[in-house]
């Protein structure tokens, strides 16, 4: 039977990832199975599963070459320069709560990656079975370096200097120097303790000439207090850490447009209607906004991911969305996330991650083909890349959001029209329906992918 | 750390403990650093070491700090029962 090894997992020499017949399993190599009994007779798999911080798994086989687990599937892969603040603090909470227990049951974590982390909608669950290895006595954490480069600097600088820097990760992929961090990070932060001690001074430490304080300090001991007390002020740090939300335009854009509740309940219908017909497993809605569509979708779609260029507006579906059936990211569609890693083929990009089985583009395309001039054929080509079904609104030039966007330009859209719209989406899509919203000119319309 | 606490005595005082503790931070940060390069993990591994004690301490005053908070709510609570 052919096996498909995952590309990112090449690391860990205790085992990897691969994909058998579409579904993902993990090989557990002789030389870590030690660890792995103990994990699970410990109690600690229990504990840690019952209480959804780690994503359970069925063992399949058992071979003198090792043990093959299927861990429960996760429907949508993201990484950290994808989430907002506060889906990465509850990736960084969920890693400490992960290794405080572990302590408790004698054993740690060997490393603290963002990339161990995936969400469940809203619920961050730790992925890695194999990260778990019995306490090694009187030994610091491994991992210290890693949680701090992956989680520390960038929540940090996302608080204390600008919530975008979280894209750092895009060319810091295994994490963000702490030295970097520590030199962008402003003169206040010094004052804060926590900050000072895991950031500035642990960087300074990265430059040091180690070995002779290496010799010099063999003879200390790192008890497991000391280990508690350094996941505990983690923790304390990671929590006291917060981002001013900006009130954007867009977290408030549906109270402030120009829709009308009829316009909106045709809108919604319509959205209801073709996932009823489809009932499609995987559904993208680009330009989500609160969520609003995302929410109607999940009547009759498995998973929604919500995705927006506005960091408040995924930020706020994160934080208030109770259900496990929304995922919202902070993706813009414009420069969306490229493949990273190891022969770019450690993090996929995001249309590697596609297609959806249907993608909401409600009130967006007006944002794409004025706000960045970008052209039907070119939004088409794209629609066709992510999309098996399209459910896509088409705005005139007449419509005030619109003029909005062309109040300060030169309006050089000749070709913005319906009819140019039609036929440059016809070469990729056949349109299965179309209703018109009201008397403003604005049209929806449900396409299917023609290959 | 409890050596501290102890000689400030008073809870009062702690502001003046952390801004101690604060000052030898500074003060570790005017360490030189080394031209040299070497493996970025073992800086970490070693100025865990450094900390170690620190760290004890925060769970050993944290344990305490709870006693003690206990002990007070107890004390508290029995005397409102008699009045």
């Amino acid at each position: 039977m052919k096996i498909k090894r995952e590309p990112a997992s090449f690391r860990d020499p205790d085992g990897f990832v691969y994909v058998k017949q579409g579904t993902v399993y993990r090989k557990i190599q002789p030389s870590f199975i030690t660890q792995y009994r103990k994990l699970l007779q410990s109690g600690l798999y229990q504990q840690l599963t019952q209480q959804q911080l780690l994503i359970p798994h069925e063992e399949t086989r058992q071979t003198p070459s090792g043990i093959e687990i299927k861990p429960q599937p996760i429907p949508f892969i993201t990484y950290p320069y994808e989430w907002t603040f506060n889906q990465l603090r509850s990736a960084a909470l969920t890693t400490l709560a992960v290794q405080k227990q572990a302590l408790e049951f004698d054993m740690s974590l060997k490393d603290a990656s963002a990339y161990n982390i995936q969400f469940l909608g809203n619920q961050p669950r730790f992925i890695d079975t194999l990260s778990f290895e019995e306490l090694a006595q009187y030994q610091p954490w491994v991992a210290y370096r890693q949680f701090c480069e992956h989680f520390l600097a960038p929540l940090a600088l996302m608080s204390r200097v600008d919530v975008g820097l979280n894209r750092l990760f895009i060319f810091y992929h295994e994490g963000i120097p702490l030295e970097l961090a520590s030199r962008l990070l402003p003169i206040n932060s010094y004052l804060n303790f926590p900050i000072l001690l895991h950031l500035h001074l642990h960087a300074r430490f990265q430059k040091q000439q180690v070995n002779r304080k290496m010799e010099a300090n063999k003879h200390r001991r790192f008890g497991k207090k000391a280990l508690v007390g350094l996941t505990e002020t983690l923790e304390q740090l990671v929590k006291s850490l917060k981002v001013a939300s900006t009130s954007s335009h867009w977290n408030s854009y549906y109270v402030d447009n120009t829709y009308s509740m009829t316009e909106q309940k045709l809108k919604m219908n319509f959205v209801i209607t073709i996932c009823r017909q489809l009932k499609p497993k995987l559904v993208w809605d680009l330009g989500a906004n609160t969520g609003v569509y995302s929410r109607h979708a999940t009547q009759f779609a498995d998973y929604v991911i919500a995705m927006d260029s506005d960091h408040d507006c995924s930020d706020s579906i994160f934080m208030h969305e109770p259900q496990t059936k929304i995922l919202p990211l902070w993706i813009d569609l414009t420069n969306p996330s490229p493949a990273l890693g190891w022969e770019s083929q450690e993090r996929k990009s995001l249309l590697e991650r596609g297609p959806a089985d249907l993608v909401l583009a409600l009130a967006l395309m007006h944002h794409l083909a004025i706000g960045n001039n970008i052209t039907f054929t070119q939004l088409a080509r794209f629609f066709s890349k992510i999309a098996r079904h399209l459910l896509i609104e088409f705005i005139p030039k007449t419509d005030s959001q619109v003029k909005r966007l062309l109040a300060f330009r030169r309006d050089i859209f000749n070709e913005y029209s319906e009819e140019k719209f039609i036929t440059s989406f016809g070469k990729y899509f056949r349109v299965t329906k179309k209703i018109s919203l009201g008397n403003n000119g604005r049209s929806l319309f449900a396409m299917r992918r023609l290959v | 750390m409890i050596f501290l606490l102890s000689k400030y005595g008073s809870i009062k005082k702690l502001p003046m403990f952390l801004f101690c503790i604060w000052l030898t931070g500074l003060f570790l940060l005017a360490v030189r650093p080394a031209l040299a390069y070497l493996d970025p993990g073992s800086g970490s591994y070693v100025f865990q070491l450094l900390i170690a004690g620190l760290l004890t301490a925060s769970v050993t005053v944290k344990m305490y700090w709870r006693q003690i908070k206990s002990y007070i709510e107890k004390k508290v609570m029995r005397k409102r029962d008699e009045d």
